[in-house]
């Protein structure tokens, strides 16, 4: 593979090689939970919610060492072109468990002896990349509620179609691509925490991919650190005045 | 490029925010020769200690806080009490009632009911089971009848401020008692209109929580408050 | 959720406080008695779905999807197409849900939310049919709450109305034409046959006072809770009493408050649908 023909490769949707399609986090977009966030990834629009640290039941079943963590990851009906029903799939609960076990790496759960912390992903529309995108947003989720953690986790994918390696894969590239790698870290830390692959890659071929993979993780990760700041410009309000005309935050800010 | 100076002390989990020449505090790890922080929140030195203010923390009692909690169970000697933490706590019935309890004759709702707010102390804090308080006290047992804010118990100590600089400020300027309790319970016993006026200063501290100035914009908002008063009292 | 057992103290003493405000006759948020919080609404907020609508209604936040797909019509109604709602309560949308089977609130909700569509006869099902007594569209209003502050029905309500009003749905004519195996998805679409726009208001009593669009705490404490579904020509097309008991007064009271409510949603509604 020349450099030329590289630079030349367009997408399906006229992305190049290692071009992100455009995203966009926020926090605090919940009013109930005790820490929310929000990811626009290309198409994707997910949100994830965090209750906790709190009282876990059943009693039987507590750790007297560490919080037990609850992740459940969940697509809405009118997220994918054909209706999905509200049923958890086998998909999902896999994902549900993929991405529990990455965000266990980086929480302190140790300072949570017999409690729970529950992480609610929601899928409200999907385009390829949602089990990155998720674990990314939920990451932020967990900082927003002021959950101790390692570090951040970031999540980004790579993968390979009509021969390119990519970055990013979309909907369409993940169907008709030859292999797809989602990745999460934890970026200060420089570990990972999630990783799978599906398809066929040779051993030069993953390594290119898992840096641009490492590439895109980085971009997404100063995005949520940008949301966390973001956040602070806007202080949250008493938990006893709900907003009414929103004119009160305008006023004082 | 100007930099907010708030900006700049913002930090989020897994962030390098001093070298291995500071002592890491609250919230603060240390992994080889960096210091990083654990939460999203503050930083802030205190001579060679690093720590970090967290927006937003669980309540976790200590020996001796003052709690306002709600009466949730009854249990075989006592009431079960939510405070908003990770666990309940409980009040064993000689720590609330003096002499001899005898359930023969009256029962424990007689004394306190499920949805009664109390205002307690924290008197142990085992590290399995339940925490233990007790309403035997000066000022501390069923609360009949007062206004309540609740906000994250990490604000407490701001409106309470340096050696209670921030709360005696407050209870100067507006009429009624006001009790904190740790758990980020604020009681309110006075009218409407004075409560009003204890929520928006409320409001205020925990949205500037750590801007500079603070306790001035706080005292400036009083007197305006207090000014306004007076005119309308024609005092 | 307003059934819930046990609650958080932060909610408790916001509970309370609804109380204490009520005796000064006043709303814990300030609200005038008779006014709905905030609304906002969003449609075409889910490329995917062939309609879709975001609503916020104070801090109460709902979202609805429509989405088609091919079946064979009931036996008792063979010209007519088949609408199905179901909506869920996230476990974004408070402390107390757990993920699981629905709720005997969320089935509630959800059928509420449909009488309210299917009395008023919103949409003409006719219209959805393909061949008749054999094919037919089946059209599925999915809507969740992400965030609950009260007065879910309102909210949910909303946003299906307003995702049905922006829904562009496979023209059947279309269909018939092709043969073998279809994508829906591919098939030209048209506007969906809009007969009516049902608005749903709902009202508590507390201490003999009506509070429009209650919050969470307001619902928690309020004596009675009723919902009231208006046509666009003024008909009561739906009603529930969520929770309480009502006296016979304060029914008709609450009705004609329902009613001038109702077109002032319904205006807001239309403003927002021509944007």
């Amino acid at each position: 593979m020349t450099e030329k023909t590289e630079s030349e490769y367009i997408r399906r949707d006229g992305r190049k090689v290692d071009e992100m399609r455009p995203f966009s986090i926020r926090t605090g977009i919940f009013r109930n939970a005790d820490g929310s966030a929000e990811i626009r990834l290309g198409g994707n629009w997910i949100v994830a919610a965090v209750y906790g640290p709190k009282e876990h039941f059943p009693k039987f079943q507590i750790s007297q060492d560490e919080a037990i963590l609850n992740c459940r990851y969940h697509m809405a009906p009118y997220s994918t072109s054909e209706r999905k029903s509200p049923k958890p799939s086998r998909r999902e609960i896999e994902l549900s468990k993929v991405i529990r076990t990455a965000l266990e790496k980086a929480i302190l759960l140790k300072e949570f002896p017999e409690m729970s912390i529950d992480v609610y992903i929601e899928v409200l529309q999907a385009e390829g990349s949602t089990r990155v995108a998720s674990i990314t947003a939920a990451s932020v989720a967990l900082a927003d509620a002021g959950i101790p953690m390692r570090d951040m986790v970031v999540g980004c994918t790579a993968g390979k179609i009509d021969g390119h390696i990519i970055l990013d894969v979309g909907e369409e590239e993940d169907k008709e691509g030859e292999a797809d790698l989602p990745i999460a870290i934890m970026p200060n830390l420089r570990k990972i925490v999630l990783l799978q692959m599906d398809g066929k890659l040779t051993h030069k071929e993953f390594k290119e991919a898992f840096e641009l993979a490492l590439k895109g993780a980085m971009q997404l990760h100063e995005a949520q650190v940008k949301a966390l700041i973001d956040k602070v410009k806007e202080m949250g309000m008493l938990e006893e005045v709900r907003s009414n005309e929103g004119s009160k935050e305008k006023n004082a800010s | 490029m100007t930099t907010n100076s708030l900006e700049s002390k913002v930090v989020v989990p897994g962030e390098v925010i001093a070298n291995s020449s500071y002592r890491p505090g609250d919230r603060v790890i240390k992994i080889r020769d960096k210091l990083y922080s654990t939460v999203y929140g503050v930083k802030n030195i205190e001579g060679r200690q690093v720590n970090v203010i967290p927006y937003r923390e669980i309540y976790r009692p200590k020996k001796g806080d003052t709690v306002v909690g709600v009466v949730v169970g009854y249990g075989n000697s006592g009431w079960f009490v939510d405070i908003g933490s990770y666990t309940k706590a409980f009040l064993h019935v000689s720590e609330a009632i003096r002499g001899r309890f005898d359930s023969r004759v009256v029962e424990l709702s007689d004394h306190l009911k499920i949805g009664d707010i109390i205002l307690a102390k924290i008197i142990d804090v085992a590290r399995l089971g339940y925490f233990q308080l007790t309403i035997k006290g000066k000022g501390l047992g069923k609360i009949t009848d007062a206004y309540f804010l609740k906000v994250d118990p990490v604000k407490i100590r701001r409106i309470i401020g340096r050696r209670g600089s921030m709360i005696n400020l407050i209870k100067e300027h507006i009429k009624g008692e006001i009790i904190l309790g740790r758990n980020g319970v604020i009681v309110f016993k006075g009218n409407y209109e004075s409560f009003e006026k204890l929520k928006m200063v409320i409001d205020l501290i925990v949205r500037k929580t750590f801007a500079s100035g603070l306790t001035n914009r706080v005292s400036e908002i009083l007197s305006k408050m207090v000014n306004k008063n007076d005119r309308k009292n024609g005092e | 959720m307003r059934e819930v057992r046990r609650r958080t103290l932060a909610d408790i003493l916001r509970i309370k406080q609804v109380h204490k405000y009520i005796k000064e006759n006043k709303r814990i948020d300030g609200r005038d008695f008779l006014k709905f919080r905030r609304i906002e609404i969003k449609t075409n907020v889910v490329k995917k779905a062939y309609g879709s609508a975001y609503v916020k209604i104070g801090d109460t936040i709902a979202i609805a999807g429509i989405h088609f797909d091919i079946g064979t019509p009931f036996s008792d109604s063979p010209n007519e197409g088949i609408l199905i709602t179901e909506g869920e309560v996230l476990p974004t949308a408070s402390f107390y849900v757990e993920p699981g089977p629905p709720t005997e609130e969320e089935i509630e909700l959800s059928r509420v939310v449909d009488r309210g569509i299917r009395e008023s006869e919103m949409i003409d099902l006719s219209k959805l049919v393909i061949i008749p007594g054999e094919k037919v569209l089946k059209l599925f209003i999915d809507f969740n709450i992400l965030n609950d502050d009260g007065n879910l029905i309102d909210a949910a309500a909303l946003a299906a109305v307003a995702a049905l009003l922006t829904t562009k749905y496979p023209n059947p004519e279309a269909i018939i034409k092709v043969e073998g195996s279809i994508d829906l998805k591919e098939v030209e679409r048209i506007p969906l046959p809009i007969k009516d726009i049902p608005v749903t208001v709902t009202t508590a009593v507390l201490n003999g006072k009506y509070l429009v669009d209650p919050s969470l705490p307001e619902e928690v404490a309020a004596d009675a809770i009723l919902t009231v579904t208006h046509t666009k020509n003024d008909e009561i097309c739906a009603m529930q009493l969520l929770d309480g008991e009502l006296d016979y007064n304060q029914l008709f009271d609450i009705l004609e408050i329902a009613l001038e409510k109702s077109k002032e949603i319904r205006g807001l509604l239309l403003k927002e649908i021509k944007q």
